[in-house]
């Protein structure tokens, strides 16, 4: 049975292209119906990796992360974490750690930084996938 | 009862030891023949000595002797003297030399009244140290603004000019200062502060802040006014250091903002390329069809990013002119009344008072309202509250600071994207925004000396303001 992947970026292009990559590598993709309901969408699709953009118009992908990692029964499934931004340490330093509320979550499986090297998503997704 | 007699005698026989002073009487020998109970408490023993020997434990007549003066002239003086007391410490005291003279008018004896000022005179050179010695320059003027009074500060800084008005001598002016706050002081009697620009004695044009500090009379109105000046020179030349460090920080953001938003652009762009050839390698029309709208796209989104970057980049020398706060407000209300109508948000202008008009950019600062406006509404339309939206425009004094509030109960935002709105490249509005308003709208508040904040609340709306404070305005060229 192939793999499932979701890909959750506001950039449709993006989202598209990633698809068509993954799919063209023998996996099956789907993206989530509203962001603002994830944890529905995760539910519903049972994705067995998720690819996830952090800069989002309505919502960051860092509390979309954060609220995937605080639910039991999802906190096992991998996700990597896509963005424009490079400075990753300080980035994931600021935006996990920092927060009003909520406790420490787990640092991201794998971070990738746009462009996306496609071999390299590839090559980091069939390692978490093992 | 005591009678009238008792009491006069009690008089006679006690005055001399009550009295709270010195005492003591001294033939023109200038030996000491009769001296109270303070006088032997002050200066110790004094029987069968000499007055010099006593007061000022010398062996010789005093070189400026007023009892010898006093013997020749038969008047009576008045001095202030420093001498020892009876462990050696060095007292001061005023002494009244009173001649007694006989009925053929000779004087044989003399009457020393003296009263110790010790303390006083050790408080009053402490204050003298103070005055003088404290970092700012102090000057005391009278009702007419004539200076009668500087500390040793303001002599090292100006030239001498007591006696001189106070507006002549530091700036030049036959008149009193429009903008005098020793007026003020006089007038109400309080503290005042201003800013003035005063010329030093080697011709230096020296910007002061200065504190106006009445000095009473007993009757309780401003006699004198103290004037307290500090200099500025150091602070703005530090406040403008911090604000081109603000500045270069806005261009560092710029370059890394720019990088990141070509980074998706590249995404995009091999996002259509891999489409192409893969659906070249496939025979899929479908999907090579899909690769070239994807080019085609985001060689649009390229073109539109550059134009809006240099739009950013560009312009930095902002054009300062007096202009009217409140009509920039006006004018951003009065240009989004038709898109607020159609949207039906209420667009208000909640000004109340008039400001006094101030050094800016009007066209800069009405692009920034006009960004936060043009978000605030955006932010309505994304609302679930449509048709009950509104923002408010405002703009108001505190303290010398200028604000300028918008106001909208749209779709606020959350704590992620707070932090990131002044962000360069972040956009909520998918790809129909640049990311670049806001940050524009930063550039131009950090070139006025000003700061932006925000306060939000997701469903609840957003308020920016805008802080202006006047001392930090750019000058008029």
């Amino acid at each position: 049975m192939k793999k499932k992947i979701m890909i959750v970026d506001d950039e449709t292009d993006i989202q598209e292209y990633l698809m068509a990559a993954l799919e063209d590598s023998g996996y099956s993709t789907c993206t989530a119906n509203d962001i603002n309901d994830i944890l529905g969408s995760v539910y519903q699709k049972k994705p067995d990796l998720i690819i996830l953009d952090i800069m989002m118009p309505d919502r960051s992908g860092i509390s979309i992360y954060r609220e995937i990692q605080q639910t039991p029964e999802f906190k096992t499934i991998p996700i990597i974490l896509m963005s424009g931004l490079s400075s990753k340490n300080e980035f994931i330093e600021k935006l996990l750690h920092d927060e009003k509320d909520s406790d420490k979550v787990a640092v991201p499986a794998v971070f990738m930084e746009k462009p996306i090297q496609l071999e390299k998503l590839k090559k980091q997704i069939s390692n978490l996938l093992k | 009862m005591i009678s009238t007699s008792e009491l006069n005698i009690c008089i006679k026989e006690n005055l001399f030891d009550m009295i709270p002073m010195t005492i003591a009487v001294i033939d023109n020998n200038f030996n000491i023949v009769h001296a109270n109970n303070l006088f032997k408490e002050t200066f110790g023993q004094w029987e069968n000595k000499k007055c010099h020997e006593v007061y000022k434990k010398r062996d010789s007549l005093c070189d400026d002797c007023k009892g010898s003066q006093a013997f020749k002239d038969g008047i009576s003086k008045k001095n202030q003297e420093a001498g020892y007391d009876k462990n050696g410490v060095l007292t001061r005291y005023i002494k009244h030399t009173i001649p007694v003279a006989d009925e053929n008018n000779n004087i044989h004896f003399l009457v020393e009244m003296s009263i110790d000022i010790t303390q006083t005179e050790k408080i009053r050179k402490e204050h003298q140290l103070l005055f003088d010695q404290v970092p700012c320059c102090i000057l005391v003027i009278d009702k007419n603004f004539k200076i009668v009074r500087t500390n040793q500060q303001f002599k090292n800084t100006f030239s001498p000019v007591k006696g001189e008005y106070c507006y002549k001598s530091l700036k030049g002016l036959d008149t009193q200062c429009s903008d005098c706050i020793s007026k003020a002081s006089f007038d109400d009697g309080q503290m005042h502060t201003g800013h003035h620009t005063w010329k030093t004695a080697e011709g230096k044009d020296v910007h002061f802040q200065i504190t106006t500090v009445p000095l009473e009379s007993e009757d309780g109105k401003p006699e004198f006014v103290m004037e307290m000046a500090v200099d500025l020179t150091k602070t703005r030349q530090l406040e403008k250091e911090k604000l081109e460090a603000e500045r270069l920080a806005a261009v560092g953001q710029t370059v890394a903002g720019l990088a990141h938003g070509v980074k998706n652009l590249i995404t995009s762009l091999e996002g259509g390329m891999y489409m192409l050839s893969s659906g070249m390698k496939k025979s899929d029309i479908e999907r090579i069809g899909k690769g070239m709208e994807i080019l085609n796209r985001n060689v649009g989104r390229v073109s539109t990013f550059v134009r809006e970057f240099l739009e950013f980049s560009k312009g930095r020398e902002i054009s300062v002119a007096k202009c009217d706060p409140g009509k920039i407000v006006e004018e951003v209300v009065t240009s989004y009344a038709t898109k607020a109508a159609q949207c039906d948000i209420s667009l208000e202008n909640k000004t109340k008072n008039k400001i006094a008009s101030a050094p800016m950019d009007f066209e800069t600062i009405l692009e920034c309202l006009t960004n936060l406006v043009g978000n605030a509404i955006d932010a309505c339309q994304m609302s679930e509250n449509k048709g009950n939206c509104f923002v408010h425009v405002k703009v108001y004094e505190v303290d010398d600071v200028i604000n300028f509030k918008v106001t909208d109960n749209g779709c606020g935002m959350d704590y992620d994207v707070k932090n990131k709105v002044f962000t360069n490249f972040f956009t909520t509005k998918g790809t129909g925004g640049t990311g670049l308003g806001l940050l524009t709208s930063k550039k131009i508040i950090q070139e006025h000396g000003g700061t932006i904040d925000l306060k939000s609340e997701p469903g609840q709306g957003s308020t920016f303001k805008i802080s202006l404070p006047r001392k930090r305005l750019p000058q008029l060229k």
